[in-house]
């Protein structure tokens, strides 16, 4: 029997607000334990929230990039259970009103195959402390720098249908929030956490499977490999005769598989109710419509872009879209240069070729999108050679200075006057009577000996268009003479 | 005003230990009868609540028609952040220190 | 029958500010009395050397200043209020020596117009309760007659005032906290329109209808501080801003054309027929003052009761949620499991009161039974607050009805029966329910000499309406200025 997978996601994407969501204690990551705390954030008696109003801009924003609908009348839900890392004994989230529902996402599976996967809700709530567990001291220590941190969930229909459409939806929803710049969708730094809800059935099948919810994948690195590790040992138990008991597994990134939790998890009784803390939060249309008419750009409308009006390759275009500051770049470097292809080479080639060997990213590039984009038009112009620019690229990246001052301090030019060219061709043919008979008698091969030879006199600053009209042009005189 | 004529078990002792459970409270056996029938007590007095029809009524959280009470998105410096230290009961240099927490997310 | 009178906050600014007496001298006065009276268990703490400290400081400032009406006033604070000075204990166990890094928002209003904190005052732990029976730091007794309590669960509070051991005192309002102790210890009490004062650093109990408000020997006395603690606070959310003037300034004319509402629902059973009849009483002189009684229906009154223990005791599950041992509080000794240090901190921090209620509030909640308590109970109390609005849009302008069923109670007498307890708050929890001002005044005695109090009752944020018919009413009485015979009769410890 064939088995279709079936996964839906519950991502949670850590806004990057400079403040936390109820208070004005910093959010930032990497802070000394503690140090980000207020009576707030410690649930000190007394202490009341007041929402952070970027949180809910922040909501609205994403809601539009993945197509919801706003809902106008929102309340903020306390959720109740016990743990160290959540200060007040309940997390205020949202319970049957989300913020944003009925979304989809366009997610693409090598640059052409196009899938839409449902948004079910976003909600916004705000995040846990950390806990560091020592099994030695068989203690466990706190930190709640991150508790109040806001985040977003967002819940995924069960649309997904393998591993790679789960890292594919991720990075499509991590490239949006970045876009957007509500998060810098760091899954290392924890700014993007995900837990699948995966299960198999028989292929044609419309019920589904047993799921179980696998927690704890932190990293891109393991998406696809915690997936197919679930992925696989439900369809053996499946394949076996045998069933998927329903359960949380975490994942495990040093052994790469998932194992059930062991503690038997209460069956959760949450004991949601409205926060009667903070007043209800309406969003009014003309709300909505004022964070519609400043979102920027989305990466799928800008990658139709290059590929329709630019002729970029949909390969190049989703290179460049990846991040919105490579497609930033892009854009104000054909503003210059106006070839949208070399533009488009030089970047991807060249540009991310010295960036990657540096491990650096495109914002700490050395050349600016300004100064490639004049490199770019000094060789449409035909002012230098290809080769000539790559150098000067080379140097540039290496020193920081503009490439025209490089140009200008090494005399870099092409030589593409034909008074200047044409005496040189000429002596060449002069000084090679033996092969220039040969290429008479039929070896046209040899036309590329002359070029190469031109090249060398001029130490390769000639001009190729132009020496090879010159060339020609000397070539038949001469035969014709 | 109490109507205890048809008073019933609403909590047995079992719930009423569950729901300690859940609220995390350690109550003795003595207690759990005793708190199973206070808990009844109340909650058959609450069942006239029942009496009234509702169907049509939305349901009352926020007394004032308030809404939309934002911060701006502004760090405010704490200067006071020892003296909120100063009252966990068990440190370990800054952090908060507590028994083992068994199998969670290492999140 | 009583030789002395209470003075009132407003004589003791007026002494103070002509110098008859100085801050110091008046704290030390009742630092003595609260030394005195320390059989009445009105106090929790008492921090004598700040509070002189304090005083001198406001006895060494300069000229008068508008802003600072409260100069050298020693306040007694309801221990629920946190301090940055002292401690915070919500008379508690689990909070026994809590020191909170910050000052409520309304106290440190007061803190601002110069009155100062002389102690904090004994409760109901965590404010359940109505009798202040049940505070781990021992009950309080009620100045009128120490066998009987003083309600609760500002019962320290009322016990301050009422014994002349602070000028003035603050509560903290949830279903009756600040006007049933009011009354039955004889003095004024406010519970202002919710959102008017600030709860940033008010220990919550039920976050929906908790309300702080002054306790003071007479209306006026409650107008100035009520006034001075009211206002938006970008620290609480539910805080409302909205327009607040002089209310110590009664309106003029204020019984012109003001119709009374008085609503046949509150004469029930089990109402102390002396109470009703002070209460009358008190109407009728309302009536001569210009206004006129007109009977009014508050037809789901009934239902309050149990509206408001199901709303209450849920809110109250989860305001105690973080009570938990980690972060702050009493953490019980030698546990070795994380399950342990939750259960033990917990059971062995709250008394059985809260335990009862957080039981009661867990199960309302939980999975299965929300609809039928906690959605039943916030649709029930929707049909409450439309009730008042009905009545105030079409019927009066404001309502009268007794505080408390009856006067003080016996010691111990409601204890064992906790829904007889609850029903002791059956006139204070619609105003809560609603979320409007209300108003309890001295009105009477009954025939043990126990003091009687009435309600008024208005529209949201009409609290100067209230407290100037009330001004009026005690520039014609002088039930509020009665001191209990304790005083009179040399009676100190």
């Amino acid at each position: 029997m064939e088995f279709e997978t079936v996964i839906g996601l519950e991502v949670h994407i850590q806004l990057s607000t400079k403040t936390k969501i109820f208070s004005g204690a910093s959010a930032a990551f990497g802070a000394d334990p503690n140090e980000n705390i207020d009576p707030l954030t410690f649930g000190l008696p007394g202490t009341l929230p007041v929402l952070n109003r970027q949180v809910a801009v922040s909501a609205i924003k994403l809601g539009l990039a993945l197509n919801c609908e706003i809902r106008r009348f929102n309340q903020f839900a306390r959720k109740h259970y016990f743990y160290p890392d959540l200060p007040k004994g309940y997390q205020i989230s949202q319970y049957e009103e989300p913020i944003c529902e009925h979304g989809r996402l366009v997610i693409r599976l090598d640059d052409e195959i196009e899938r839409v996967v449902g948004i079910t809700r976003i909600h916004m709530e705000e995040d846990a402390g950390k806990n560091i567990h020592d099994a030695r001291t068989k203690s466990s220590l706190i930190d709640l720098n991150r508790a109040g941190v806001p985040l977003l969930e967002v819940v995924s229909e069960p649309d997904i249908r393998s591993a790679a459409e789960a890292a594919s939806y991720l990075k499509t929803l991590r490239q949006i929030a970045r876009y957007l710049e509500i998060s810098d969708g760091n899954m290392e730094e924890g700014s993007l956490r995900c837990d699948a809800n995966i299960s198999l059935r028989p292929t044609g099948q419309l019920k589904f499977g047993t799921r179980t919810e696998v927690k704890n994948i932190n990293s891109f690195k393991f998406v696809e490999r915690a997936l197919n590790y679930e992925i696989a040992r439900q369809l053996s138990i499946l394949k076996g005769g045998g069933q998927v008991i329903q359960e949380t597994r975490l994942f495990d990134s040093t052994s790469g598989t998932t194992h059930p939790m062991r503690s038997k998890e209460e069956s959760a009784d949450y004991r949601y109710f409205p926060d009667p803390d903070l007043p209800p939060l309406i969003v009014e249309e003309s709300w909505v419509e004022k964070v519609r008419s400043k979102m920027p750009k989305l990466p799928e409308e800008l990658r139709q872009m290059l590929i329709e009006d630019l002729g970029l390759t949909p390969y190049d275009a989703s290179v460049l879209t990846a991040e919105k500051e490579n497609v930033d770049f892009f854009l104000e470097c054909y503003q210059v240069s106006k070839n949208a292809k070399a533009a488009s080479n030089w970047i991807t080639s060249e540009l991310f070729g010295l960036l990657n060997k540096d491990e650096r990213g495109i914002a700490d590039s050395p050349i600016s999108a300004r100064n490639l984009g004049e490199l770019l038009t000094r060789i449409d112009g035909g002012e230098i050679s290809g080769k000539m620019a790559k150098e000067v690229f080379e140097e540039a990246f290496k020193t920081g200075q503009s490439p025209s001052d490089i140009i200008q301090a090494k005399g870099l030019k092409q030589i593409s006057d034909e008074s200047e060219l044409l005496p040189i061709i000429e002596q060449i043919l002069e000084t090679s009577p033996n092969q220039l008979a040969e290429y008479f008698s039929g070896k046209e091969k040899l036309r590329d000996y002359f070029v190469g030879q031109v090249m060398k006199a001029t130490k390769g600053s000639a001009d190729p268009k132009k020496l090879n009209l010159l060339l020609d042009k000397e070539l038949g005189r001469r035969k014709d003479g | 005003m109490n109507d205890n004529t048809n008073a019933q078990r609403l909590v047995d002792i079992a719930e009423i230990k569950r729901i300690a459970r859940l609220a995390r409270l350690d109550i003795s056996e003595t207690d759990a009868e005793r708190f199973s029938s206070d808990v009844n007590g109340i909650l058959n007095y609450i069942r006239k609540l029942q009496e009234l029809d509702t169907e049509t009524i939305s349901p009352l959280s926020h007394v004032h028609g308030s809404h939309n009470v934002f911060r701006r998105d502004e760090q405010e410096d704490y200067d006071k952040r020892e003296k909120i230290l100063l009252n966990v009961p068990e440190r370990s240099g800054n952090f908060i220190k507590v028994p083992l927490i068994i199998d969670q997310e290492s999140n | 029958m009583t030789e002395s009178q209470q003075p009132t906050l407003t004589d003791t600014i007026e002494r103070l500010s002509r110098k008859k007496i100085s801050s110091v001298e008046l704290t030390h006065g009742y630092l003595q009395a609260i030394r005195d009276h320390s059989e009445l268990g009105a106090f929790i703490s008492v921090d004598e050397d700040k509070a002189l400290e304090a005083a001198a400081l406001a006895d060494k400032a300069g000229p008068p200043d508008e802003n600072q009406p409260l100069r050298g006033i020693p306040i007694a604070v309801k221990d629920l209020f946190v301090t940055a000075s002292g401690t915070t204990t919500c008379a508690s166990q689990f909070l026994k020596g809590y020191e909170s890094p910050f000052t409520a928002t309304s106290v440190q209003k007061l803190y601002d117009a110069g009155a100062f904190c002389i102690g904090k005052t004994n409760l109901d732990e965590f404010a359940m309760g109505s009798s202040n029976e049940n505070s781990s730091f021992g009950p309080v007794k009620n100045p009128w007659d120490t066998t009987r309590v003083p309600g609760g669960s500002s019962g320290g509070s009322a016990a301050a005032v009422a014994a002349q051991l602070a000028p003035v005192a603050l509560g903290t309002d949830t279903g009756g906290s600040i006007r049933q102790p009011a009354a039955m210890c004889g003095i004024s009490g406010l519970k202002p329109t919710y959102g008017r004062i600030s709860r940033y650093g008010m220990i919550a109990f039920a976050s929906s209808l908790d309300q702080a408000g002054p306790m003071a020997v007479s209306a006026k006395d409650c107008a100035l501080v009520a006034r001075i603690m009211a206002g938006a606070d970008r620290l609480d959310a539910t805080s409302v801003d909205k327009p607040i003037t002089r209310w110590e300034e009664p309106i003029p004319n204020v019984f012109e054309g003001l119709r009374i509402g008085v609503p046949k629902q509150y004469l029930i059973d089990g109402v102390d027929p002396e109470v009703l009849s002070a209460v009358d009483q008190a109407i009728s002189q309302l009536e001569k003052l210009g206004a006129t009684r007109v009977e009014i229906s508050l037809p789901h009154t009934e239902f309050a009761v149990a509206c408001y223990y199901v709303i209450a005791a849920a809110e109250a599950s989860s305001n105690l949620a973080r009570f938990d041992g980690i972060r702050f509080g009493a953490r019980a000794q030698e546990i070795s499991t994380l399950t342990e240090l939750y259960e033990r901190s917990r059971t062995e921090g709250f008394g059985s009161e809260v335990k009862r209620r957080i039981l009661l509030g867990t199960y309302v909640l939980s999975s299965g039974y929300y609809d039928a308590y906690y959605l039943k109970a916030q649709k029930v109390r929707t049909l409450i607050q439309r009730d008042f609005q009905d009545a105030f849009e079409h019927e009066c302008d404001l309502i009268a009805c007794p505080t408390a069923p009856t006067t003080a109670f016996p010691l111990g007498e409601k204890t064992a029966d906790p829904l007889q307890m609850y029903l002791a708050d059956v006139f204070t929890i619609p105003g809560s329910l609603a979320g409007i001002p209300v108003l309890s005044v001295p009105c009477g005695f009954d025939g043990n000499h126990l003091p009687v109090g009435i309600q008024l009752i208005g529209q949201a944020w009409d609290e100067h309406r209230l407290l100037s018919v009330a001004q009026r009413y005690q520039e014609e009485t002088t039930w509020h200025l009665q001191a209990p015979p304790l005083l009179s009769h040399g009676g100190k410890a």
